[in-house]
């Protein structure tokens, strides 16, 4: 007994100092080892080298959001001064090439020799490297948009769509017409925006094309990025019904061109003038999109966590990976995510929308959050027309509308308190979709139906002040207790840090370096 | 008797003659579609331009749906044949719709005003493109 315990402490001081020597050394994948052993000095990699998050002394409050973006580029600055310092240094250094930083992630581009791998490799302050590929083809000629059999040429109307109707927007426009959004900016992490679309004209405050690296006037790449910020804040709440907060305006980006402009995208949407003194930033940001493919996901959970951080509340699609159970695409799962399934005209979940529990760090997580209409949903297009779209992506949309009216309705709200009130406001519903009185996570439906009503209601609720003068009264039931009760059920990182706590141990690396590019 | 019978079946000939006829070359506008797995098929023949103006949409349903990209275009002269190769681009969007690509060729002279030709995609025939004098074209499947 005593020998078995003797091994038994002796093994778990070995697995302890094992993790201690991993820890130490960056992680590389297969194919960049085998580069660095190639010895072969005429050859070059492009490489993502992803920086230790290192705690500070300096650490900013949570939802200070310039001390925030301060501290990120402060930190990513000095990382990169420390690499550069040990390529100073070491044999191998001068042949390590650094091509700018991304400071939202702490990480860092570069071109490298077998020799200046070796080099890279040594540093103190590096946590893993990644293979940056490039697309090899060429592009084709490709132009013209996806047919739909639902497409509509008017934007007028007075039937409220089924899609507002079912998130209780006509109840909300009859009782308080005043609440659409107006002075809150949300975010479109897209494929881009026409901003000459009548429902989105005068909405868009700016434009960043990621791919290339500059601010534009609005444009769209394709049809999708059009579509949710119609969904978002398009059309007005008299003729054209098809926005959740027609009153909201919007910043938006085409980012997602590839794996590095969606990151470039992340970091302007953060410090859209590129001034950390101003916080310019959108209260949320609204993604209909998914990672699967990219070479970590930790670059994107990095990204998300800042974004958290500085107050800015984060929607994703749940994705269209759908019947089967956990089939939440990536990185809808991060806790600071609120990920959102899609329902049918029926109220009923679309066959397509992806079911959960979802895994992060291992763990299972009660992913999707929350469901909204996201078949067949009337939205702008390009060239001034309505068009009809289905997807999870158009489920998100909803959600980030609805948050707009809360901000509006109290500013003061954090993304925390967001999550909460979108939550606990849910029309409970179980596996089947049949209307239930009490909140249980359904791996369909999440905590519920959205309903945009409830929630606006408990945000005043929460603003007690705010709504002195209006007859919205408090909702009835414990809003409190049953919120924390609900959150402590869905578990989420008291974080106060920036994604340090966020390891990937677990997590399996893909290889697609092909489409990483462009960093 | 018989001579009425056989009056009936020159009438019914020649009826059917006119329906066939005016099914393939009465299109005026120049447009047709033909649906065959796994790519429905829709054309346009500009015949002031002379362009063939094509857009392939994939039948199935595709739970993350960009446009398809042209990535290889090429025609062979014996037998009339284009062959197009699709692929998909980088796609990370949530949307469920039907994927899909268009083409625009400038006719080679030895096609001007009228012709026809085979329509491979991804090395797959889908059928054969017909098209005549007054901007007239019929999509047939083989």
């Amino acid at each position: 007994m005593k020998s078995q315990l003797s091994k038994a402490i002796l093994s778990a001081v070995a697995v302890c100092f094992s993790f201690s020597i991993a820890q130490a050394v960056p992680a590389i994948e297969n194919d960049l080892v085998r580069f660095a052993k190639s010895g072969n000095s005429d050859k070059v990699a492009q490489v993502v080298v992803l920086f230790e998050n290192e705690r500070s002394s300096s650490f900013p409050e949570r939802y200070d959001s310039r001390g925030v973006v301060r501290f990120l580029r402060w930190r990513a600055e000095r990382a990169f001064d420390r690499l550069e310092k040990h390529l100073a240094q070491v044999e191998g250094g001068d042949q390590v090439r650094l091509d700018g930083f991304r400071w939202i992630n702490n990480s860092v581009a570069a071109m490298v020799s077998p020799a200046g791998l070796k080099a890279l490799a040594k540093a103190p302050n590096i946590d893993r490297i990644y293979l940056n590929g490039r697309i090899t083809y060429m592009r084709g000629q490709s132009w013209g948009h996806p047919s739909s059999t639902y497409l509509t040429n008017t934007l007028s109307g007075n039937d409220w769509p089924y899609s507002l109707r079912d998130i209780g927007i006509d109840k909300l426009h009859a009782e308080q017409p005043s609440i659409n959004g107006s002075g809150v900016v949300v975010g479109s992490m897209d494929t881009g925006v026409d901003g000459n679309h009548p429902g989105l004209k005068g909405k868009v405050l700016a434009f960043y094309d990621a791919g290339k690296d500059k601010l534009t006037d609005p444009y769209d790449l394709d049809t999708h990025g059009t579509h949710t910020c119609g969904t978002m804040v398009g059309g007005d709440r008299a003729n054209a019904k098809f926005g959740v907060a027609p009153g909201a305006k919007l910043v938006s980006t085409a980012a997602l061109q590839n794996y590095g402009a969606m990151l470039k995208g992340m970091e302007w949407l953060l410090d859209p003038d590129k001034n950390p003194s101003t916080a310019d930033f959108p209260r949320v940001v609204s993604n209909s999109w998914r990672s699967d493919g990219a070479p970590d996901q930790e670059l994107f959970y990095r990204a998300i966590s800042a974004w958290e951080a500085a107050g800015i509340t984060v929607v994703f699609s749940a994705g269209n990976a759908g019947p089967r159970d956990e089939t939440i695409t990536h990185p809808h799962e991060h806790p600071y995510v609120i990920a959102v399934a899609a329902t049918g005209e029926d109220g009923k979940v679309t066959k397509f929308s992806s079911r959960g529990p979802a895994i992060f760090q291992g763990k299972k997580v009660q992913k999707p959050d929350v469901s909204a209409p996201g078949d067949k949903v009337v939205s702008s297009v390009p060239g001034g027309k309505m068009e009809a779209m289905s997807g999870t992506s158009m489920a998100a949309p909803h959600v980030t509308g609805t948050v707009a009216l809360l901000l509006q309705v109290n500013p003061k709200l954090t993304p925390a308190d967001i999550r909460k009130v979108i939550l606990t406001g849910a029309q409970p519903v179980d596996e089947a979709g049949n209307t239930i009185g009490q909140h249980v996570w359904s791996k369909t439906y999440g905590m519920g139906r959205l309903n945009a009503f409830e929630a606006v209601k408990m945000a005043a609720g929460v603003a007690k002040n705010f709504y002195a003068a209006t007859h919205f009264v408090r909702s009835a039931f414990a809003f409190t207790e049953l919120s924390e009760q609900m959150v402590s059920a869905n578990p989420r990182m008291e974080a106060d840090d920036f994604g340090k706590e966020i390891n990937l141990e677990n997590t399996k690396w893909v290889q697609a370096w092909d489409i990483w590019s462009d960093y | 008797m018989k001579q009425s019978a056989l009056n009936f079946c020159v009438l019914a000939f020649i009826a059917a003659l006119t329906v066939i006829g005016a099914n393939t070359w009465a299109q005026t506008p120049s447009q047709s579609t033909a649906s065959q797995n796994p790519y429905e098929v829709e054309g346009t023949y500009d015949q002031a331009n002379q362009d063939l103006i094509l857009k392939l949409t994939e039948v199935v349903e595709n739970m993350n749906a960009c446009d398809l990209v042209v990535t290889s275009q090429t025609y062979v002269n014996n037998p009339h044949k284009l062959s197009l190769k699709l692929e998909s681009d980088f796609c990370p969007i949530d949307k469920v719709g039907h994927r899909s690509a268009s083409v625009k060729w400038h006719l080679p002279m030895s096609l001007r005003g009228s012709g026809e030709i085979i329509l491979e995609v991804n090395g797959e025939v889908l059928g054969r493109i017909v098209f005549g004098q007054h901007g007239s074209l019929l999509l047939t499947h083989l």
